[in-house]
C-alpha cells in the first residue's frame, strides 16, 4: 500500500459528528432502521478507516520507525504568539487508541439496537453515541493538548447527557449533574496545566514541539518542581476524567445512563482518557519521579480501595462500576511506575473485557425486566446461555489467569512496576542550569538579607548550594524507591481481590438456583443476535487480546510494545530497568496464584449461589462489612465536608449581593430613573405636527447658534 | 450612451420595473389578485442587486469610468455597495407585502411601482455627484415614501402620519434647498467635486459655508431621524404600513445616512471644511448621543412593539451619526485615521435586523388590523414559532448580543471613532456603550413577549404566506450570516468608503484629461477646476493614495 492516510484523519474524526448531527436534527422523523443505520454506519466506517491507517502506518514504520502522519486542518486561534492548531496526528498510540475507540464503539453501538430498542429517545440516543465517538476521537487523534482538551470536554458533556439520558428521573438526572461537576474540578487542574505548558512551549502546546522541548539533554529553563506541579496538575484532571482518589465518586453513580453506555463511556474509553494523556505526555512525566510517585501510590491506593468496595456490592453494574475504577486504578500504578506501555496495554485488553462484562451485564438486566440485585438471580447458566459463556471467559480475563488478557497486562504492570527506576544521572543533568540558578537565587538572597551587595557573592558560594540542592534532590529520588514495593503490595492485594468479586459476581449471577419471582424467571430469553455477537466478539478479543504482549523477556514477541515505542522512547530513557528472567517467571506464577487463590475463595463461598457462610464472614467482620457496603462514606464526606458550606455560601452570596446589591440597587433603582424620564419624554411627543415643527425650528436654530 | 446606460443599469432596472407595473396593472381588472406584484418586484430588486455585483466585480475589467451622464451620477464601489443593500431591502419588501397589502385594502399596483420609484430615488441619491441630483434622487425617494406611509387609505392613522410626515418632510426639503443655494453661490458650482475644490481655495467665507453646512445637515439629520428632527419618525413609522415601515427603517435610513457620508466626505471633507474642523465633528457626537439617549429613553415606555422599533431607529440613528465623527473630522490633525467601513457595515447589520424585526410584525396584521401590543405578540413562538424565532433573532441583534451583527457593528464603530483625535471622544462611545446596555431592555422585552409570558385561550389570526416567509427567512439568513462571517461585508464597505475619498469624478476627469486634445468634461466650471487639480495630480492627498493600492 503506497498512500498516505493524512487525508482522511478529518473523515474518521467527521463521520461520527456527521451521523450525531444527521440523527440528533432528523432523527425524530427517521424510522429507527434508519436511525441506527446512520449511526452505526458512521462508526464503522471510522472504524475501516482506523484499520487502513494502522496497516499504513506499520507500513511506514518498517522505513522508518519514527513515521507518523500529520493533518492539518485549519489554523484555529492564533492570538499573539499563542496558536492552536485543528491538527490531527496518527502515530503507533494514536493508531491503537482509535482502533479500540471505533472498535468497541462500534460494537455497543451493534449491541444498543436492539438494547434501546423499545425506548422511545432512540434518535437522540444515538445522536449522541455518535457525538461521544467523535469528541473520543478528537481527544485521541488530536495533534496538541488544545485538541485534547477539546475532545475532553466533549466526551465529558456526552457522559453527563448519557448519564441523564434517562432525565425524567431525578436520580438519574442527578447523578449525571454529579459526574459533571466532579469532572470540571479535575478540569480545572487541567487547564492550568495547559496554560502553564503554553508559556513553556512559546505559545504552542503542539505534542510534536512539547516533545521536542522537552527532549533535550540539557535543559536551560526547567526546574524541577516547576515540572513536577505542571505533572500533578495534569494528573488532577486525569483523576477526574479517570474516576482516581479522590475524585472517583461519579463514576459508580454514572451507572445510571443505559448500560451500554456504561460498557462504553464508564469502562472502555472515556475513563481512560487520563491514562492515555499521561501516556502521551510520557516524556514530560518522566521528568519528574515525584508526580510519578503520586501518581503511582494515587492508583495503587484506588485500585485496593475500590477492588474492596466491590466485594460486598449486591448491584450487578455498582460491582463492575467499582471494578472499573480499581483497574483504572491499576492503570495509573503503571504509567506511574513509568511502565507507559504496560498501561496502554491495559488499557487495551481491559477495554475488551471490561466492555464485554458490561454487555453482558447489560444483557441480563434486559432478560430480568431491569433486576439489577444479584441477590434476586441466579442459575441464570441455564437461561442465558450465549451470556454465560462470555460473562465467564471476561471474568476469567479480568481476574488475571493466564492465558486470557487480563493476565499479560496486570502481570507486565506489576513486573514493571517492581523492575523499574528513574534514570537519575539523566534527571540530574537535564535540571542542572535550573539547580544553578536557584542556588544563586538563594544565595543572593541570603546576601542581600545579610546587607551585603551582589558583588560580595563568592561564585564558590553558589556551587556549592547548586551541588546541595542536587544532592537532596537526588536522594529524595532514591527515597522513592520504597513507594514502588508498596505499590506492587497494593497492586497484588487488588488483584487477589479482583478475582474474588468477580467470581462472587459470576457465582452469584449464573449458577446454583434462581432466586428472584418466577414471572421474570419464564420471560428470560437469550440475547439476540445482535447483542449475542458484539459479547462474541468481546469475548474473543478477551481471550486473544493479550497474546500481542506476550512478556518473556520483553523481547520481540511482546508486539505490542515494540509498536508503541516510538511514542515512549523519551519516557523509557528516563525511566526504564530489567528483570531477570527467573524473577519474571516467578511473578508471572506468584500473580497466577493470587488470582487463583482469589477464584477457589469465591468459589468455596458463593458457588451454587449463596451459602450460610458469606453473611456469618459479613457478620464477624463487623464495622469493616458495613464500612465497605457503605463506600467508606465517601459520599457523605464530602457532602458534609464540602458541599453543605458551598451551598450555605451561594446562598449568603445569593441574598446578599445578587438579591440586594444587584436587584435591588443597581437595577431596579436606575431602571425607574430611566423610566420616569422617558414618560417625561413623552409628553412632548404629543402628537401634533405644529409642535413637531417648532422642535424642528428649533433644533435648526440651536445648530445655528453652535455654528455662528 | 451605451456606457452610462450600462453603468446605470442597477438604476434603470428599478424605473423601468415601476413604470412596468404602472401600466400593466391599469389593463388588469380591478377583480384580479395582484400578489404575483410582489415576486415581480422581488425579482426586479433582485435583478438590480445582482446588476451591481455584477459592475462591482466586473466594472474594473471592463475598463469602465464609473460617472455616468456627464458626471451626475457616480457608480464607483461605494454606489454599488448601497444600491445593492436597499435594492435586497425593496426585494424584503417586496415579498413581505401582497398578504398584509391586500388585507388591509391596499394592495394595488401603484403600492409596488411606488416602492420601485422609492428604491430607484435611493439609488440615484447614493450616487448622486452633484447638489441637483441628489435633491431629484432625495424626493423621488420622499415623495414615493410619503404616498407609501398613506396608502392605508381608510386608515385614519396611517393617513395622519403621511401628511404629518409630508408636511415635515416638506420643511426638511425647504432647508436642503437653501442650503444647496448657499454652496453653489460659494463654489460656483453644483457638482461635488467642483465644489470641494472650490472651498479648498484659502478666502472662503466662513460665514456661509457655515449656513450651508447647517442647512444642508439639519436636511439631513431630519431624513435620518436624529434629534431635535426626529419628531415625525414614531408617528409615521407607527401610521405606515407594517412592511413601509421596516423599508424605513432599513433602506431610507441606509440611503440617508449614504447620501449624507457622501456628501460630508466627498463634497464637504478634507480641506473643503476649512475653519469648520474644530467644530463638526463635535457637533455631530453630541448630536449623536443626544439622538440615542433620547430614542432609548423614550423607547423605554413605549407599550406597542412598532412604536419602540420607532424609537429604536432613533437610537441607532444617533449610533450611526457618531460613527459618522470619524469621517468629518479633520485629516490634517495628528492620530487621524481614516474611517473603515463600520459605518456601512453597521447600516448593512442595522438593515437586516430592522428588516427581520418589522417582516414578523407584518405576521400580525391579520384582517386589516394593525397592533403590535403586548397581547397580540405574545404567544407568537408557539404558534407560530418560524416568525416568533426571526422577531426574537431581530431584537437580539439590534440589543447587541455577540454572535449577531448588531455586535461587531457596534464594536467597529466603537473602533473607528476612537481612532479619530486620539481617543477624543471616549467619552461617547462610553455612553453608546450605555445606551446599548438601556436598549437591551426593551429589545428583551419583545423577546420576553414572544416566548415567556402564560398564552391566552384564543389563538390570534397571524397572515401565513409564502412569500412573507420568504423575506423573514432571507433577513434572518442576512443576520446569521454576515454576523458570523463579518469580515467579508466589512471589506466590502471598506472599500466602498475608500472609494469616495478620491471623488469619483476626480479619477475620470483625469482620464479625460490624459487623453490627447479632449475638452475637460465639466464645461461650465472648467476654469477653477483645471489649476488644482493639476496639483492634485503632481501631489496626491496622503489619504488618496490608499484606494489605489487596494485596487
Amino acid at each position: 500500500m503506497d498512500w498516505n492516510p493524512s487525508a482522511f484523519l478529518p473523515l474518521i474524526v467527521g463521520m461520527p459528528l456527521l451521523g450525531g448531527i444527521i440523527n440528533g436534527l432528523f432523527g425524530k422523523r427517521f424510522s429507527r432502521q434508519m436511525v441506527y443505520f446512520i449511526a452505526n454506519t458512521a462508526v464503522l466506517t471510522s472504524f475501516l478507516l482506523a484499520v487502513m491507517g494502522f496497516f499504513a502506518l506499520r507500513q511506514a514504520t518498517v522505513a522508518n520507525p519514527d513515521a507518523a502522519f500529520r493533518t492539518e486542518l485549519f489554523h484555529w486561534i492564533a492570538a499573539g504568539n499563542y496558536s492552536f492548531d485543528m491538527a490531527f496526528l496518527l502515530d503507533p498510540l494514536s493508531s491503537v487508541m482509535i482502533m479500540v475507540v471505533t472498535g468497541v464503539g462500534f460494537l455497543v453501538h451493534l449491541y444498543s439496537t436492539t438494547y434501546m430498542h423499545e425506548d422511545p429517545g432512540y434518535a437522540r440516543y444515538f445522536a449522541y453515541l455518535n457525538l461521544f465517538i467523535f469528541s473520543m476521537l478528537m481527544l485521541v487523534l488530536g495533534k496538541n493538548l488544545a485538541m485534547l482538551f477539546i475532545g475532553w470536554e466533549g466526551v465529558g458533556a456526552c457522559s453527563y447527557l448519557l448519564i441523564g439520558f434517562w432525565f425524567k428521573d431525578m436520580d438519574k438526572a442527578e447523578a449525571g449533574q454529579k459526574a459533571f461537576v466532579v469532572n470540571r474540578i479535575g478540569d480545572i487542574g487541567f487547564v492550568v496545566a495547559i496554560f502553564l505548558l503554553l508559556a513553556y512551549g512559546n505559545g504552542s502546546v503542539d505534542y510534536d514541539n512539547l516533545k521536542m522541548l522537552f527532549s533535550d539533554q540539557v535543559h536551560t529553563l526547567a526546574h524541577a518542581p516547576t515540572i513536577t506541579l505542571i505533572c500533578l496538575l495534569l494528573f488532577v484532571g486525569a483523576a477526574g476524567k479517570s474516576a482516581q482518589i479522590p475524585l472517583y465518586v461519579w463514576l459508580p453513580d454514572a451507572m445510571a445512563g443505559p448500560t451500554p453506555v456504561s460498557a462504553l463511556i464508564h469502562a472502555a474509553t472515556m475513563v481512560t482518557a487520563g491514562v492515555y494523556m499521561i501516556a502521551r505526555l510520557n516524556f514530560l512525566f518522566a521528568l519528574s519521579p515525584h508526580a510519578m510517585t503520586v501518581v503511582m501510590m494515587v492508583g495503587a491506593l484506588t485500585a485496593v480501595m475500590a477492588a474492596s468496595i466491590g466485594l460486598v456490592q449486591n448491584d450487578i453494574k455498582k460491582v463492575l462500576a467499582y471494578s472499573t475504577v480499581s483497574q483504572l486504578g491499576y492503570m495509573f500504578i503503571a504509567v506511574g511506575a513509568g511502565a507507559f506501555a504496560a498501561g496502554v496495554f491495559h488499557l487495551f485488553t481491559h477495554a475488551f473485557f471490561k466492555a464485554c462484562l458490561f454487555l453482558g451485564a447489560g444483557a441480563v438486566i434486559h432478560a430480568m425486566h431491569h433486576e439489577q440485585d444479584i441477590r434476586n438471580m441466579g442459575g441464570l447458566r441455564k437461561k442465558l446461555p450465549k451470556v454465560h459463556a462470555t460473562f465467564l471467559i471476561a471474568c476469567i480475563a479480568i481476574a488475571g489467569l493466564p492465558p486470557l488478557a487480563g493476565f499479560f497486562s496486570k502481570d507486565a504492570i506489576l513486573a514493571e512496576t517492581l523492575a523499574f527506576h528513574p534514570e537519575t544521572e539523566k534527571l540530574e543533568k537535564y535540571f542542572e542550569p535550573g539547580f544553578e540558578r536557584q542556588a544563586e537565587a538563594q544565595v543572593a538572597t541570603e546576601a542581600l538579607s545579610k546587607g551585603k551587595t551582589l558583588g560580595d557573592i563568592d561564585k564558590k558560594d553558589i556551587d556549592k548550594k547548586s551541588a546541595e540542592l542536587k544532592k537532596d534532590y537526588i536522594e529524595s529520588i532514591h527515597g522513592l524507591g520504597l513507594f514502588r514495593k508498596i505499590a506492587f503490595g497494593l497492586g497484588l492485594m487488588a488483584a487477589l481481590m479482583t478475582a474474588f468479586y468477580m467470581f462472587r459476581l459470576y457465582f452469584m449471577t449464573f449458577t446454583g438456583e434462581y432466586r428472584g419471582d418466577k414471572h421474570t424467571w419464564d420471560h428470560a430469553h437469550d440475547s439476540p443476535w445482535p447483542m449475542a455477537s458484539a459479547l462474541i466478539i468481546l469475548a474473543f478479543l478477551s481471550v486473544v487480546g493479550g497474546w500481542l504482549g506476550m512478556p518473556f523477556h520483553h523481547g520481540e514477541w511482546n508486539k505490542f510494545f515494540l509498536w508503541l515505542e516510538p511514542v515512549l522512547s523519551r519516557g523509557k530513557e528516563l525511566v526504564h530497568g530489567h528483570l531477570e528472567p527467573a524473577m519474571e517467571y516467578g511473578l508471572m506464577a506468584g500473580s497466577t496464584l493470587v488470582a487463583a487463590l482469589g477464584v477457589g475463595l469465591a468459589w468455596a463461598l458463593y458457588n451454587g449461589g449463596t451459602s450460610d457462610k458469606a453473611p456469618q464472614i459479613a457478620k464477624a467482620s463487623g464495622p469493616i462489612y458495613g464500612l465497605l457496603l457503605n463506600k467508606y462514606w465517601v459520599d457523605e464526606l464530602y457532602f458534609a465536608a464540602i458541599i453543605k458550606p458551598l451551598r450555605a455560601v451561594s446562598q449568603l452570596l445569593f441574598q446578599l449581593v445578587d438579591r440586594f446589591l444587584v436587584d435591588a440597587l443597581m437595577v431596579r433603582g436606575p431602571g425607574l430613573i430611566l423610566l420616569g424620564l422617558s414618560n417625561v419624554g413623552r409628553v412632548v411627543q404629543n402628537g401634533e405636527v405644529q409642535a413637531y415643527l417648532v422642535g424642528l425650528i428649533v433644533g435648526v436654530a440651536a445648530l445655528a447658534w453652535y455654528f455662528i | 450612451m451605451l456606457h452610462d446606460l450600462v453603468l446605470t443599469a442597477p438604476l434603470l432596472i428599478l424605473l423601468f420595473a415601476a413604470l412596468f407595473t404602472l401600466v400593466v396593472d391599469a389593463f388588469l381588472p380591478s377583480s384580479a389578485n395582484r400578489s404575483f406584484w410582489g415576486y415581480f418586484g422581488a425579482a426586479a430588486s433582485a435583478a438590480s442587486v445582482l446588476a451591481a455585483a455584477g459592475l462591482w466585480k466586473f466594472g474594473g475589467a471592463l475598463e469602465m469610468h464609473t460617472t455616468a451622464f456627464s458626471h451626475q451620477l457616480s457608480m464607483g464601489p461605494y454606489s454599488l455597495f448601497f444600491i445593492a443593500l436597499t435594492g435586497i431591502c425593496a426585494m424584503v419588501t417586496h415579498l413581505s407585502s401582497p398578504k398584509y397589502m391586500s388585507e388591509h385594502g391596499s394592495g394595488w399596483g401603484e403600492y409596488y411601482a411606488l416602492l420601485h420609484f422609492a428604491a430607484f430615488g435611493m439609488g440615484a441619491m447614493v450616487a448622486a455627484e452633484s447638489l441637483l441630483t441628489l435633491f431629484v434622487g432625495l424626493e423621488i425617494m420622499s415623495m414615493a415614501i410619503y404616498v407609501l406611509v398613506a396608502i392605508k387609505r381608510t386608515s385614519q392613522a396611517s393617513v395622519e402620519a403621511g401628511m404629518k410626515y409630508f408636511i415635515m418632510g416638506s420643511v426638511a426639503s425647504a432647508f436642503l434647498l437653501y442650503g444647496m443655494a448657499f454652496l453653489y453661490g460659494l463654489s460656483g458650482s453644483t457638482g461635488y467635486l467642483e465644489i470641494s475644490l472650490a472651498l479648498a481655495k484659502p478666502g472662503v467665507n466662513t460665514l456661509w459655508l457655515a449656513l450651508a453646512v447647517l442647512l444642508t445637515s439639519a436636511a439631513f439629520l431630519f431624513k435620518v431621524a436624529a434629534v431635535p428632527f426626529h419628531m415625525w419618525t414614531p408617528d409615521a413609522y407607527e401610521g405606515a404600513p407594517t412592511p413601509i415601515t421596516g423599508l424605513m427603517s432599513s433602506a431610507v435610513k441606509a440611503a440617508g445616512f449614504a447620501a449624507l457620508l457622501k456628501f460630508l466626505y466627498a463634497c464637504l471633507g478634507g480641506p473643503a471644511m476649512s475653519s469648520l474642523h474644530a467644530q463638526v465633528p463635535a457637533l455631530f457626537a453630541t448630536i449623536a448621543v443626544v439622538t440615542m439617549t433620547v430614542g432609548n429613553l423614550l423607547a423605554l415606555t413605549q407599550k406597542s412593539a412598532k412604536r419602540t422599533l420607532a424609537y429604536s431607529s432613533i437610537a441607532h440613528a444617533g449610533y450611526l451619526l457618531l460613527g459618522c465623527v470619524a469621517f468629518v473630522a479633520d485629516p490634517n490633525l495628528p492620530g487621524y485615521q481614516q474611517p473603515t467601513g463600520a459605518v456601512p457595515f453597521y447600516l448593512v447589520g442595522y438593515a437586516f435586523a430592522s428588516l427581520a424585526g418589522f417582516s414578523a410584525l407584518t405576521v400580525l396584521g391579520k384582517g386589516g388590523e394593525e397592533r403590535t401590543d403586548e397581547e397580540q405578540i405574545i404567544g407568537l413562538g408557539r404558534n407560530y414559532p418560524f416568525a416568533g424565532a426571526v422577531l426574537a433573532l431581530a431584537m437580539i441583534s439590534l440589543a447587541g448580543v455577540p454572535p449577531t451583527l448588531g455586535f461587531f457593528g457596534k464594536l467597529q464603530l466603537a473602533r473607528d471613532v476612537l481612532g479619530v483625535e486620539g481617543g477624543k471622544y471616549l467619552p461617547y462611545i462610553i455612553i453608546l456603550v450605555l445606551n446599548s446596555v438601556v436598549s437591551a431592555y426593551y429589545y428583551l422585552r419583545i423577546t420576553v413577549w414572544v416566548y415567556m409570558r402564560p398564552e391566552p385561550k384564543q389563538t390570534p389570526e397571524y397572515i401565513r404566506e409564502t412569500s412573507l416567509q420568504w423575506a423573514m427567512g432571507i433577513a434572518a439568513v442576512g443576520i446569521l450570516l454576515v454576523g458570523i462571517l463579518p469580515q467579508r461585508a466589512l471589506q466590502l464597505g471598506a472599500r466602498g468608503v475608500a472609494s469616495i475619498r478620491t471623488p469619483a469624478a476626480l479619477q475620470s476627469l483625469r482620464y479625460e484629461l490624459a487623453k490627447p486634445g479632449a475638452q475637460p468634461v465639466a464645461q461650465p466650471v472648467a476654469q477653477p477646476v483645471a489649476q488644482p487639480l493639476a496639483k492634485a495630480a503632481e501631489a496626491p492627498a496622503p489619504v488618496e493614495a490608499k484606494p489605489a493600492a487596494e485596487n
